[in-house]
């Protein structure tokens, strides 16, 4: 299936870099314009959700908005500094699927976009395959070599993440705020966390998740070889 | 209400002075009649007992007695101490026979005289004083029903007076607490304006129409703040956004060393925006707020000077150059303010100036005296100002959507403050047509001698200064 593409149109160049990297990271091809005047580039992007700023030169958010839906219906997601009531109203008068006020963390940004999509349509989470393990993607359900796993919600979270990154470290910082957010927690969490997934996970297999050290943790795939475990003998694949 | 009202008060108060006054002409009324009766029956005793001393001596005495006797007065004829003829003791008595009401021994002897005769008889008359009490009586019973009906009149004529007298009060009431419930347009106009009321409404117009302006003036305020505290945080959201982004992409994102030097260096420019940004911000709150500016004579020749070479080695860096053109060949007499915020505003203008100037071109300074100001013309080679936007721009956070696009990292309040700070000054800033009939020429205005801190701007040189700020 095809990736869903976002359309990003933000003046702010810094924010509009670091909206449509952390956009282009999740997945998604990413449109990002600066200004709103080169509405005809928008419409032939065909975006499966726009992400407006109001403010921007040329045309605000609110015009290429409906400019954008008179053409083709499009989900809109407004990231505006401004926060006046009649500014949402008029965000959703406009047809707005949400509306974030700024500052706004991109990991919040990106949730809401993929809520978006998924309503839509236009994102259907698999369950991602890493190996032997699968990890559903939009509840807390992880199977390993056909036994389902009981995790906690932000076991799920952490693994999802770590699977979403298969192949590559991922910081103790990067999991943290990544699950936890941004207010200060402890780092500890994390390891405490990755130790009680690793317990769970390794009673069906080897060590999935291996420790980099002084890096982080990474998730690595192990084939499916019922032969390799010790409970792999009732596997029935 | 709790308190009587001012007119049932002044009703009361004038009926109780009338039923004083009454009651005292009832007093002296009956008491000089009283006297005058009293002196009438003691004439007519006194006229009757010489009579009495001259009649015959061998009268018949019952009819003698019934000579002396009528309505008021009753003679008993006596010899030897017997009584022989005539009325009998008790002689008078308001009520039936038997009922001797009490005289006392002064009033009886007042009252009678005694005439004896040479055979010894003698003829007692004694004076009625009862029908005289009947008569006081009647007449103080009369005066009551009259002073009652006078007062009835009275307070009623009172009240009916006092309701159309005193109704602009209530009316003035009425207005009162229509204007407090939201009817703020209502006003009492007083058809007559001479008389006491007329005058309290009058009076009581101005006041209102005062406090009217007052919470006019006060609601335009707040929503003059309401909006730049909109446009301020909008405007410290974005960096603050900005920011917040970038770094989440410092820690999500995988890049490399010179990704990440590239992406630190935003959250390093940013975050230098968003304190330019705060800076500017507090410096509006302070030029809202009352200005108490240092005062000192400034000589604008050497602070221009020392504003251009500043300016032009911070022009060097984008490649223009800053140069002070013609200066005035007179002595340029000193303004009086606040130096620091005098240069201030040069500095806006001029990196204002710079930033719009095509690279390698010059902005000219110049100085002229004009009447009884100083003139700062500050001229660039730039893009120039459309002259619809000429005073837009003044306003706070307005930056043309050609310096926006290019992102030129201006708070939008550089010369909404300069002109704050010029008009403090008695002074103005203004964008007008540019002296070589292309780019931006800005001057600066300022008075020599400044009066006030007020906004006391000059309004005589050019058609387009009616903006407030």
């Amino acid at each position: 299936m095809e990736p869903p593409r976002i359309l990003v149109v933000e003046d702010e160049d810094t924010l509009r870099r670091a909206m449509a990297d952390s956009l282009t990271d999740e997945g998604y091809v990413v449109g990002a314009f600066a200004d709103g005047r080169d509405l005809d580039a928008m419409v032939a992007f065909s975006a499966d959700l726009a992400v407006l700023d109001v403010m921007v030169p040329g045309r605000d958010g609110f015009q290429i908005a409906a400019a954008l839906r008179a053409r083709r219906d499009v989900p809109v997601l407004f990231v505006t500094a401004r926060d006046a009531l009649d500014d949402r109203l008029t965000g959703f008068g406009v047809g707005a699927d949400d509306y974030v006020v700024k500052p706004v963390a991109l990991v919040e940004l990106a949730a809401r976009a993929r809520a978006i999509l998924r309503r839509t349509g236009h994102l259907h989470i698999d369950t991602l395959t890493v190996g032997d393990l699968t990890v559903h993607g939009e509840e807390p359900r992880v199977v390993r070599r056909g036994a389902e796993i009981d995790v906690t919600a932000t076991e799920w979270r952490l693994l999802l993440h770590l699977a979403r990154n298969r192949g590559r470290t991922l910081s103790k910082t990067q999991l943290l705020t990544h699950v936890w957010g941004y207010d200060a927690f402890d780092p500890n969490l994390v390891e405490v966390h990755i130790s009680a997934l690793r317990r769970k996970l390794e009673a069906h297999g080897p060590r999935v998740i291996s420790t980099v050290r002084g890096v982080g943790y990474r998730l690595d795939a192990v084939d499916p070889d019922p032969g390799a475990g010790d409970n792999g003998a009732g596997d029935p694949s | 209400m709790k308190a009587p009202s001012l007119r049932r008060r002044v009703t009361w108060l004038s009926i109780a002075v009338m039923a004083v006054l009454l009651v005292a002409l009832a007093a002296v009324t009956a008491g000089l009649m009283s006297q005058r009766l009293d002196q009438d029956l003691r004439e007519r005793l006194d006229a009757r007992a010489e009579l009495a001393s001259t009649v015959p001596m061998n009268s018949d005495l019952d009819d003698l007695a019934d000579r002396f006797t009528d309505d008021t007065i009753r003679a008993t004829i006596s010899r030897d101490g017997e009584s022989v003829a005539g009325v009998q003791e008790p002689p008078f008595g308001p009520g039936g026979p038997g009922f001797e009401p009490s005289l006392d021994a002064d009033e009886v002897a007042r009252l009678t005289r005694t005439v004896e005769l040479d055979d010894g008889t003698t003829i007692s008359l004694r004076g009625n004083p009862f029908d005289n009490h009947r008569v006081i009586a009647g007449l103080v019973f009369v005066e009551f029903v009259v002073s009652g009906v006078l007062i009835a009149a009275v307070a009623l004529t009172f009240r009916l007076v006092a309701r159309r007298a005193l109704a602009p009060l209530d009316e003035m009431a009425a207005a009162a607490r229509r204007i407090a419930a939201g009817e703020r347009r209502l006003r009492l106009r007083p058809s007559r304006v001479d008389t006491d009321l007329g005058g309290l409404a009058t009076s009581f117009d101005t006041m209102v129409d005062s406090l009217d302006g007052a919470v006019h003036r006060a609601e335009r305020s707040e929503a003059t703040m309401r909006q730049f505290l909109a446009d301020a945080s909008h405007e410290l959201r974005n960096p603050a956004a900005a920011i917040g982004a970038t770094a989440e992409r410092l820690i999500h994102g995988h890049h490399d060393q010179a990704e990440r030097e590239a992406l630190a260096l935003d959250v390093v420019r940013e975050s230098h925006r968003l304190g330019r940004l705060v800076d500017d911000l507090l410096d509006v709150a302070r030029l809202e707020g009352p200005v108490d500016r240092e005062r000192e004579p400034i000589d604008m020749v050497a602070l221009l000077a020392e504003e251009v070479r500043r300016g032009d080695r911070a022009a060097s860096r984008v490649g223009a150059t800053v140069r002070l053109a013609a200066t005035p060949t007179v002595a340029v007499p000193p303004v009086t303010g606040d130096r620091a915020a005098l240069a201030r505003t040069v500095t806006n203008l001029l990196d204002n100036a710079v930033h719009h100037a095509p690279a390698g071109s010059a902005v000219e300074v110049g100085l002229r005296v004009d009447g009884p100001r100083v003139i700062v013309a500050i001229s660039n080679d730039g893009p120039g100002v459309p002259v619809e936007d000429r005073e837009r721009i003044f306003d706070r956070f307005v930056r043309l959507d050609e310096a926006r696009a290019r992102d030129e990292g201006g708070s939008g309040l550089g010369l909404s403050i300069s002109r704050a700070i010029a008009r403090s000054h008695g002074g103005d800033v203004r964008c007008v047509d540019p002296v070589s009939g292309h780019g931006a020429t800005f001057e600066l205005f300022l008075p020599f001698v400044n009066a006030g801190t007020g906004e006391g701007r000059e309004d005589d040189h050019s058609s387009d200064a009616g903006h407030g700020a």
